[in-house]
């Protein structure tokens, strides 16, 4: 392997990246990966499990490079040496990011666990392993509260999902928060105020703060990224 | 009393202001304003003001008349209440302060009371309860109904607080002795409730250990999913592939790559959690 290779390989803007086409699969899922990370780790609410088979994909070069660290670890020629560091700093870049948007993920659905469960809209956005996992972590917090307090109730009061006096038991995500949006083409932003509601005429390239609920129709549309 | 309109009810709502806290601006309090206007809609006309007119003088002076034996009585929410200021302090505390057994035990069983009040109120009427003839006890229920419902919500907040810390204490790798050990250092907490001395050695009720494994078993399960990752690995970005580490504690012997305190930094990250190593530079 030339040191030239190793090199571009980690180039995150390759020179050829005006192209898609020419752009190569694996830069291609890391460039996929970089932007769910980011998008997850600054919007209120969970956003959709990656249905492409993109963490099925990601998951096999990790294990790839682990199996080619193992491999190459055995000889202690310096030269190989050097590009085993290269890969395994790689490595250790790549599992950090599946790593840190795993867990946001997970907190976010730990905080509002019967929010996400009891809708089946949002279900959906749950990777199945994640969606197993907030039903058993629901029912161990109900049995939890059951054994505590909840089981010495009157039984009309022991459910958890109560909306008496209008008040719903079921915590959600503010959708209101603030996220920065940068808008991928021209487009009108509508946004919600607190007195007053405005429509905005935004240009390729802005960066713009608002609140997630006004931006979630633009970011879903491909009008906008976030960052 | 019985000359003027709506003093039963009047005086019932002040009953449950003082006891919900109403004084504080607490949104239970809120809840019964509005119930009152709709209690009496022919009376007065309640849209936007609070209290108006006759209503208001008849409130003030029962107010007066109340107020220095009301405050003394202990009320509705009180324990509640201090469930609540538990579960805030717990949340700004890197320890878990010890359970509040006794405490929980009396919220629940506020809820029972107050549901047999209800049962008691209700078996007169034998099922045919007309809210608009008795407005009375139709206050009366629903003030028994809502401190019902907070008692459950200020439960629920102290129980999740708690499993919240516990389940942060798993994420972190924290072990179960650990948890044990550490209630040696807690009761110097300044206000704490007489508990601390009841002959629990551990902060956590038998109920939360049980809790504590459980959800110990569900995260295991989790994380074996995604084996290659490590889940409970550095969420900081990593700059360097190797480190410097400084042994505190013995922990046997180690095999690392590369030699013996230049290792790789997910090679180490479970020792550096549970103390044995300490990171250099």
């Amino acid at each position: 392997m030339d040191i030239d290779d190793i090199l571009a390989s980690l180039d995150p803007h390759p020179p050829s990246s005006s192209s898609p086409s020419l752009i190569p699969p694996e830069t291609r899922d890391l460039q996929a990966l970089t932007r769910h990370w980011v998008a997850e780790r600054s919007t209120p609410e969970l956003l959709s499990w990656p249905s492409d088979g993109l963490f099925e994909r990601i998951n096999d070069k990790i294990k790839r490079q682990i199996e080619k660290v193992e491999e190459m670890t055995g000889d202690m020629d310096p030269k190989t040496n050097f590009a085993l560091i290269v890969i395994q700093t790689e490595l250790e870049r790549w599992k950090f990011l599946v790593r840190s948007y795993l867990r946001c993920r997970v907190g976010k659905i730990d905080k509002h666990l019967l929010h996400y469960i009891s809708n089946d809209a949002l279900r959906t956005r749950m990777s199945p392993i994640e969606e197993a996992y907030a039903r058993r972590h629901q029912l161990l917090l109900h049995n939890h509260y059951l054994n505590s307090f909840l089981g010495t109730f009157p039984p009309a009061m022991q459910n958890l999902n109560d909306t008496a006096g209008n008040i719903s038991m079921i915590d959600s995500p503010d959708l209101d928060s603030a996220v920065f949006i940068r808008l991928l083409k021209n487009a009108e932003i509508e946004c919600h105020g607190v007195d007053v509601d405005g429509v905005l005429t935004g240009k390729e390239g802005d960066i713009v703060i608002l609140r997630w609920s006004d931006a979630k129709g633009l970011v879903e549309r491909g009008d906008a990224e976030l960052v | 009393m019985p000359a003027i309109p709506g003093v039963s009810v009047c005086q019932n709502l002040y009953l449950i202001a003082c006891r919900m806290g109403v004084r504080s601006g607490n949104w239970l309090g809120v809840g019964i304003w509005q119930a009152y206007g709709s209690l009496l809609p022919h009376h007065h006309q309640l849209s936007g003001a609070l209290v108006a007119g006759e209503d208001k003088e008849v409130f003030l002076s029962i107010r007066k008349r109340q107020i220095s034996q009301l405050e003394k009585m202990p009320m509705y929410g009180d324990l509640g209440n201090k469930l609540v200021q538990h579960a805030k302090r717990t949340q700004n505390l890197s320890h878990l302060p010890p359970y509040q057994t006794e405490l929980v035990r009396a919220v629940a069983r506020e809820i029972r009371d107050l549901d047999k009040d209800v049962a008691s109120l209700l078996e007169p009427f034998q099922g045919s309860f007309d809210p608009s003839t008795e407005q009375a006890t139709a206050c009366t229920l629903l003030v028994n109904h809502l401190s019902m419902r907070r008692n459950k919500r200020c439960l629920l907040a102290y129980h999740r607080t708690r499993t919240d810390k516990l389940e942060e204490l798993v994420w972190n790798g924290a072990d179960i002795l650990d948890l044990a050990g550490q209630t040696t250092g807690a009761p110097k907490g300044g206000a704490t409730d007489g508990n601390e001395g009841s002959g629990t050695t551990s902060s956590l009720s038998p109920q939360e250990e049980d809790y504590f494994r459980q959800f110990g078993d569900l995260l295991a399960l989790y994380k074996g999913q995604w084996t290659d990752i490590d889940l409970t690995g550095s969420l900081e970005p990593p700059r360097d592939l190797f480190i410097d580490v400084r042994v505190l504690k013995d922990a046997g012997e180690i095999q690392t790559e590369y030699g013996q305190f230049y290792v790789r930094q997910g090679d180490v990250e479970r020792l550096i959690a549970q103390g044995y190593l300490q990171k250099l530079g």
